[in-house]
């Protein structure tokens, strides 16, 4: 097994003293620390959001792979400066204004990032201003993930949107949304550009989105 | 046939005169606050609210509603007897919020604008690191109950009506934790350091079997159910492994219900929301008779299959209307159908107590409720 390979497999299975012990070895043996991150992590984090989605790991399997996976960035993070751009996009990420459950949305966030993106996680109860203010903010953001636990906050998505329009900024980035009421017909009446059931789905979506 | 006899009936898998109707007494049976009071302005009635949880803003409803509702079970309203006060427990507020700490040390808040609930938004061991840490937590001291308030049920059997009891010490055995830990410190902790979730949990079982204990001082031989509530699922599946449910979670239960039904409740009934098909055969195992709110809206959870395959095994309590689109936000047309469906399917050779899919939300338009009721009633008789 090579070393790159040994790292996926580490970052699979959750083991973050590991995964920082080999991601240091890797460096000292001069692995190009891109292929570190892109081979070794963001590819083992895609192989747990497949298995999370197929239901044959669970939430706390896709927890520690996603801490384990945090733990060898930032040993690789001071390799990465100078040029070696490595984020796939932007994305900024909030459960709506009226709304503060976050298990969901930060699980979304988690394997976001875990696929290679830059998250602006702006928290719960995210009001329509703040997003609009984040989006001016960061004219390279390319998808908002905006989430509603509640049949009480759905309205709250759809507000959201409307403002995002109304502020002119609705055709600068694509719009996903989600939570446990949320479906695709909902998502689709509120013109969002996507819905995802689940946090590994969404981390699929969100690179099917820049990718088009 | 009275109220508790229908009950019993159900629950023993056979079918009754008519389907027993539970709204406002069970577990995640019950109403928010601004429901309960369009409801009471379709009655023509005027009554103070009594809320009987903070967090979730329920109500206790009025026997005089649950009547003119035809229920036919009643929840006992618990009056702790004030004991050494909490080290966490505290309300404040500022400019934008509410807040409030449990005397787990549960932290909650509440917008002050458009907030329907106060939400977690952290815990006393959350940044927790060893069990060394996780020892400094104080325990809460369960409660003891004024004898006098046995009345209440000992009158509720006298006429006939059943007697569940749904407040409970602490959350479930999964659940608690994420209250102290955090979510994903908790969940982490499961896989990566299992015996301090089991030190924990062990604990938890002995306070929970005091607490019931003392329940059963005041109430020994009046409480026809009890309810535990333990949130094994999410829209999709288990949170956890079904492994962990069995092995590391669900033992836990089966103590307790040996516990409680030894203590002379002859049934009892497990709270858990989402996908949770996949625990149910062990669930069962444990020694729950009921299984609420039967999320029918979650994956593997339609009815027809549930009813199927584990309706001999395990009484329906809930799965009456989907609470996450139909009765919100469905016209009163599609309520019906749906409700009367459910109902065929659930009802068949009993095992099946009529409840919606989770509390009665705010959302809930009154016609959409109307309706539901209305159709129950038309349809409820075998």
């Amino acid at each position: 097994m090579s070393k790159i390979q040994e790292i996926q497999s580490a970052v699979e299975s959750g083991k973050k003293k590991i995964v920082k012990e080999l991601v240091e070895e890797a460096l000292q043996e001069g692995l190009d620390p891109v292929a570190i991150l892109n081979q070794g992590m963001i590819e083992a984090m895609g192989n747990i959001g497949e298995k999370f989605k197929t239901g044959e790991v669970f939430v706390p399997e896709m927890l520690v792979a996603a801490r384990a996976m945090k733990a060898g960035v930032e040993v690789l993070k001071p390799h990465l400066a100078g040029g070696q751009h490595t984020t796939v996009g932007k994305f900024i990420i909030g459960t709506v204004e009226g709304d503060l459950h976050d298990i969901g949305k930060n699980l979304v966030a988690m394997m976001v990032e875990g696929s290679g993106f830059e998250v602006i996680d702006l928290g719960v109860d995210v009001s329509p201003e703040t997003i609009i203010e984040t989006i001016k903010a960061n004219p390279d953001c390319c998808i908002v993930g905006l989430s509603a636990l509640l049949t009480t906050t759905m309205p709250s998505l759809n507000r959201t949107i409307a403002a995002i329009t109304e502020a002119g900024l609705r055709n600068q980035v694509k719009i996903m949304v989600g939570g446990a009421p949320i479906t695709q017909d909902f998502a689709d009446t509120i013109g969002a550009d996507g819905y995802a059931a689940d946090a590994a789905s969404a981390a699929s979506l969100a690179k099917e989105m820049i990718a088009s | 046939m009275n109220s508790r006899e229908r009950l019993f009936c159900a629950l023993n898998h056979k079918e009754p005169d008519r389907i027993p109707l539970d709204l406002g007494a069970g577990c995640s049976c019950k109403f928010t606050g601004y429901f309960y009071v369009k409801l009471l302005d379709y009655f023509g009635i005027q009554e103070d609210l009594v809320y009987n949880h903070i967090p979730y803003q329920l109500v206790s409803a009025s026997d005089k509603v649950l009547d003119l509702l035809k229920c036919d079970v009643r929840s006992a309203t618990l009056h702790p007897i004030p004991q050494s006060e909490s080290p966490y427990a505290k309300k404040w507020e500022d400019e934008d919020s509410y807040y409030l700490t449990n005397s787990w040390g549960a932290q909650y808040r509440m917008p002050k604008q458009n907030g329907l609930y106060y939400d977690l938004v952290g815990g006393v061991l959350q940044d927790a690191e060893d069990e060394e840490d996780d020892e400094k937590f104080v325990w809460p001291v369960p409660d003891k109950f004024p004898l006098a308030d046995r009345k209440q049920l000992e009158d509720y059997h006298a006429v006939g009506l059943a007697t569940t009891l749904s407040e409970q010490f602490g959350n479930g055995f999964l659940q608690q934790g994420p209250l102290m830990w955090g979510f994903e410190n908790w969940f982490a902790m499961l896989l990566t350091e299992p015996e301090r979730c089991t030190a924990f949990m062990d604990k938890l079982l002995e306070k929970k079997i005091e607490y019931y204990a003392n329940i059963f001082e005041t109430y020994n031989g009046v409480i026809d159910v009890c309810s535990e509530a333990d949130d094994f699922g999410e829209q999709r599946g288990l949170f956890v492994s079904p492994k962990i449910v069995r092995d590391m979670i669900l033992p836990y239960h089966k103590k307790l219900n040996e516990f409680i039904k030894s203590n002379g409740v002859p049934f009892m009934t497990l709270h858990t929301c989402g996908s949770v098909e996949a625990a149910l055969p062990d669930i069962i195992e444990a020694g729950f008779d009921c299984l609420n709110p039967v999320q029918i809206s979650a994956a593997n959870m339609s009815p027809e299959h549930l009813k199927k395959t584990y309706g001999k095994d395990i009484t329906f309590w809930g799965g009456g209307i989907n609470t996450q689109s139909t009765l919100p936000n469905g016209t009163p047309e599609q309520v019906r159908e749906e409700t009367k469906r459910n109902m065929d399917i659930f009802g068949q050779d009993g095992g099946f107590v009529f409840s919606t899919v989770h509390n009665v939300q705010d959302d809930v338009p009154i016609e959409n409720f109307i309706a539901m009721w209305e159709t129950f009633q038309d349809n409820c008789k075998y």
